[in-house]
């Protein structure tokens, strides 16, 4: 039991330095994990080292959103929609009510997605075999809908289809993380650039707190739920990816996203350890590094993981809402333009370290193609192509 | 307006200049050894003879090797596989770890 809570707390700290540092991904610890695992194992079992992953798991996705909001880096590509709309609270000096969206979908989300487990477990097979040869063309029908919304469908399909090919380009090449210096570019480098233009100024934050029980919270949760149950069976699909489907299930105002967004992100965490049991499939690094510790997850062993999922979700809601304030304050002592100056070499000094040159390359290329949607009046979120034609492609030939 | 052509201009290069890196800088062809010494996700050519195909539900599994070496080469399942053992084919892929040992995810055979 002490060795359970030590893990838990290990975890949770592990957690807290990943979610707020940009470029430092969970899977890269949990992978750090799993390679120093033969010597751990002299002092632990795989259970406790289980446990430490998913605790860091969880608590990495209510604490992402942070650096992500304050600011404007997206740790990866499961958050990097959360900059958007977490941006425009951060302008109206609401900050910390953008984060606490976020939690309240992350929160929501995992309480929902333990008290559901039952039934995913008998669902998610079935589910899986009737539409794993579709989700290509159900893609299509979705990114097709969400041009076809904007008012500059044109210049959206332009959009879509410059990011498609991008990503197509970049994931073709021969370098480690892809994935980082393509959405640091494309969503974190390039807002921070128009944001030193324009010479931004943060405001001074406002600790305000959203209303808990709204139909938008209803709507993003009821909705999230779906699609991330549905999605952590598609390779190919994160939940941005599913951010943008539930989007198209439901009107949501910004409110409404960031809760999905935040919904999505941890439901796809809880999910994946569903998935593993019952339909032996990983979605994500941490999940496959515990399926190669553990060969065989017992229901026993599933029921511990959530156990510890509640547990983390619990305590990582108030850690998070915690380092929300004390960002609130800090983000408007800093100069802003030194901060935002700051990340974008930090971003290309991560970039480097993990993707050599071509990824610089890449990071230069995605900066600017990154400003072409704000410059030309239409939503960022067309840049999601980068990955969407890509999974439509493998999906499809 | 110069920030958006600038930004158009480099972006359309810079696809460009992305799309054809892998044509002109292509994956050079590795040993076995120099296989298993690389990071994961890197991509690797590889020319070997076959040395045993097992299938399973969902997967082929090519035992590939050298004079020194052998490495597994997994290819998932789309279309019958006209391989036999003994076979001299280069595949194309990147490196996977599976149970600690270093695999190849094969995107391309030929013959």
């Amino acid at each position: 039991m002490i060795d359970i809570i030590l893990a838990i707390l290990l975890g949770l700290i592990a957690g807290t330095i990943t979610g707020l540092t940009p470029g430092l991904h969970l899977n890269t610890v949990s992978l750090f994990t799993f390679t120093f695992s033969p010597f751990l194992l002299t002092y632990t079992t795989p259970i406790i080292l289980a446990v430490f992953i998913i605790s860091m798991a969880i608590n990495h996705t209510f604490m992402n959103s942070i650096p992500a909001i304050f600011i404007g880096a997206p740790e990866s590509s499961d958050n990097a929609l959360t900059v958007l709309p977490g941006h425009k609270y951060l302008l109206k000096k609401k900050g910390f009510e953008a984060l606490t969206l976020t939690v309240i979908g992350s929160l929501f989300s995992l309480i929902i997605g333990i008290l559901l487990t039952p039934i995913i477990i008998k669902i998610l097979p079935i589910i899986y075999t009737t539409i794993k040869d579709y989700i290509g063309y159900l893609l299509l029908i979705t990114i097709s809908l969400l041009i076809l919304r904007d008012q500059k469908r044109l210049i959206a399909l332009i959009i879509f289809l410059l990011a498609g090919t991008y990503g197509l380009a970049t994931l073709n090449l021969n370098i480690q993380n892809p994935l980082f210096p393509m959405l640091s570019s494309l969503f974190g480098i390039s807002g921070l650039v128009l944001s030193l233009k324009n010479k931004t100024t943060i405001p001074k934050q406002i600790i305000t707190y959203p209303k808990i029980f709204t139909k938008q919270t209803f709507k993003a949760v009821f909705s999230g739920t779906l699609i991330g149950t549905f999605t952590t069976l598609m390779p190919g699909l994160g939940p941005a990816q599913a951010a943008i489907i539930a989007s198209q299930l439901t009107k949501l105002k910004d409110s409404g996203f960031l809760i999905l967004v935040g919904a999505l992100d941890t439901l796809a965490m809880v999910t994946s350890f569903i998935a593993i049991y019952s339909i032996d499939k990983a979605r994500n690094g941490a999940v496959i590094i515990i399926g190669k510790l553990i060969e065989t997850i017992t229901l026993q062993n599933l029921i511990l993981f959530l156990t510890v999922t509640l547990i983390t979700g619990i305590i990582a809601t108030f850690l998070t809402l915690k380092f929300a304030k004390f960002s609130s304050s800090l983000i408007t002592k800093i100069n802003y333009q030194k901060l935002g100056i700051s990340i974008i070499i930090l971003i290309t000094i991560m970039t480097f370290w993990l993707s050599s040159y071509q990824g610089l390359l890449v990071l230069t290329i995605g900066s600017f193609l990154g400003l072409l949607p704000p410059l030309l009046g239409t939503g960022k979120n067309h840049l999601m192509g980068c990955l969407i034609i890509p999974t439509i492609l493998y999906l499809i030939l | 307006m110069s920030l958006l052509k600038i930004s158009l201009t480099i972006s359309l290069i810079g696809i460009f200049i992305l799309l054809t890196i892998p044509y002109i800088f292509p994956v050079q062809t590795s040993t076995i050894q120099q296989i298993k010494s690389y990071p994961l996700e890197t991509k690797v050519k590889l020319i070997s003879k076959i040395s045993k195909i097992q299938e399973t539900p969902g997967l082929y599994i090519l035992t590939l090797k050298d004079s020194n070496n052998s490495i597994q080469a997994i290819i998932f399942k789309k279309e019958n596989l006209t391989l036999k053992e003994k076979q001299l084919i280069e595949i194309h892929g990147k490196t996977t770890s599976y149970k600690d040992q270093t695999q190849i995810q094969v995107s391309l055979i030929k013959k």
